[in-house]
């Protein structure tokens, strides 16, 4: 006791110290967290960036059509369901081609194309919903960002694509440049593996579900591709995406294993040819 | 500390390894400084400790304030992977994992829930006292920040009068002249067109009404 009362000083600054130390593991927490924060924010933007100079060429290929009131009831219907279940730091941008191919194209970053060909061949506004969220399952997923390998891992952000794209020198924009035209070749030429357009046909297909479209339609909006994709018409839609059966099977398997066979949705069938009547 | 708020961190690989860095550089400072002070105090209570006593004493206490340090950092990287976040608007928890289920409340984007139990594509969450189903599309891992990232926007190739401007971001640079290597040869064999892009990017949209008007008849 005499020895506590002696050092009682000592004792309080040890303790005090300490207590400061928990002080700063709790900043470091924060700080941790904000440094986190950054780095996928950077990476947002980044990745932003680059779908944005993919989409350019997307548009350098095909002309955008500018009409204003079809632009924006496509994009009604994509807002909607991006604000609903899409990713809610990006900002998505709709768009249709003026071209008598069928196709749509997703760049990163949340550029999201249909053609006016594919548009012409939608019955309802359940097909034009389920293309769009096809589409935007790929922006979710970042399917195009980690097939270029622009980031190892989920959520390993600070070594990911801000890494990468981050350099201001020439060599850099080169590399980015060069990864850029990738991304393009990959959306025109090469296509994404087959399991990732299996997972975004099933996302698509969620997303209909909670949406309350009929789920039949975008099955049978694939069906009516079909005649199509050995003529010239989809024929870069062939070579980039998976067989018809495969992608039908695939999303009868998972409408059985979800019990959704009695699921019964809407088509708005009358809004959609009014909208889009006269391409 | 466990009395303190709680904030929720999700960690990568990379950002551990860094933390843990950063915790063996404290926790080397602080070993030293303690080291220093008991040093001190040895001195002061020769007389009245034997030196055995005190140096088993010196262990015990510094490896208590190691192992409460690092019980600090580890009590914020657990008790993470089961929260999730509502991701949009509109989200509804539901009785029954199915979309006929009877809807039992709405929640707003960016609510915290924790996840009990997954069937399909169903998460059986909790929030607040309330417990339900929701899809699995609805949820993310990560924090919700509404603040939307709209880097296009902030993009002016051209000023009224013509002369470029705001060039900061690469794209808006490569828009302009092609990006070109040494030899002056532009790089990417593909035609590239920022004026229709801008014009997409122009197009109004806004969320609340869009998703009003897919719930909309026709």
């Amino acid at each position: 006791m005499n020895l506590f009362r002696n050092h009682l000083w000592f004792y309080i600054f040890i303790i005090s110290f300490a207590f400061a130390s928990f002080g700063n593991a709790q900043e470091f927490r924060l700080r941790a967290h904000h440094v986190y924060w950054k780095n996928q924010e950077a990476n947002t933007e980044r990745e932003i960036d680059f779908g944005r100079s993919v989409s350019a060429k997307i548009l350098g290929k095909y002309p955008i059509l500018r009409n204003e009131q079809k632009v924006r009831y496509i994009s009604q219907i994509g807002t909607g369901i991006s604000a609903q279940l899409g990713r809610p730091e990006l900002r998505y941008y709709f768009g249709i081609l003026d071209t008598d191919e069928i196709n749509a194209f997703a760049a990163p970053g949340g550029y999201i194309f249909v053609t006016k060909g594919a548009l012409k061949l939608m019955r309802n506004e359940a097909q034009l919903a389920g293309v769009l969220a096809h589409e935007l399952a790929h922006v979710d997923q970042k399917h195009i960002v980690r097939k270029l390998n622009l980031q190892g891992f989920d959520r390993s952000l600070t070594a990911g694509i801000a890494q990468v794209l981050g350099g201001a020198s020439l060599s850099a924009k080169i590399a980015l440049e060069r990864l850029n035209d990738l991304a393009f070749k990959m959306l025109m030429e090469e296509g994404l593996s087959k399991e990732d357009e299996a997972d975004a046909d099933q996302k698509a297909l969620e997303m209909l579900m909670s949406l309350g479209y009929d789920l039949q339609s975008y099955l049978d909006y694939l069906q009516s591709l079909k005649p199509y994709l050995e003529q010239g018409q989809a024929k870069i839609l062939s070579k980039t995406h998976p067989t018809i059966e495969f992608r039908y099977n695939n999303l009868r398997e998972f409408i059985i294993k979800n019990d959704l066979e009695n699921f019964k949705g809407k088509k708005n069938e009358k809004r959609f040819q009014k909208k889009i009547a006269t391409l | 500390m466990f009395w303190r708020k709680k904030i929720r961190v999700t960690l990568t690989r990379t950002d551990l390894s860094t933390i843990l860095e950063d915790c063996f550089m404290r926790s080397v400072v602080f070993v030293f400084v303690v080291l220093l002070l008991f040093r001190k105090m040895a001195e002061l209570l020769q007389k009245k400790f034997n030196s055995l006593l005190l140096r088993k004493k010196k262990i015990i206490q510094i490896f208590v304030v190691v192992f409460l340090l690092s019980m600090d950092f580890y009590s914020s990287s657990f008790a993470k992977e089961e929260t999730h976040y509502i991701k949009g608007l509109g989200a509804v928890l539901r009785e029954q994992p199915s979309i006929q289920g009877k809807t039992l409340t709405k929640l707003p984007r960016g609510t915290e829930v924790h996840a009990i139990e997954t069937k399909g594509i169903w998460h059986k969450v909790e929030s607040g006292e309330k417990q339900g189903w929701i899809l699995r599309g609805q949820i993310t891992k990560v924090p919700v920040k509404i603040k939307k990232l709209t880097l296009g926007q902030k993009i002016r190739l051209n000023s009224a009068s013509g002369r470029r401007v705001r060039l900061r971001t690469y794209t808006a640079v490569v828009g302009v002249k092609g990006l070109v290597d040494s030899k002056g040869e532009k790089i990417s064999p593909y035609k590239t067109d920022y004026v229709a892009l801008e014009w997409l990017e122009k197009q109004p949209t806004d969320e609340e009404n869009s998703v009003l008007f897919l719930t909309l008849a026709e």
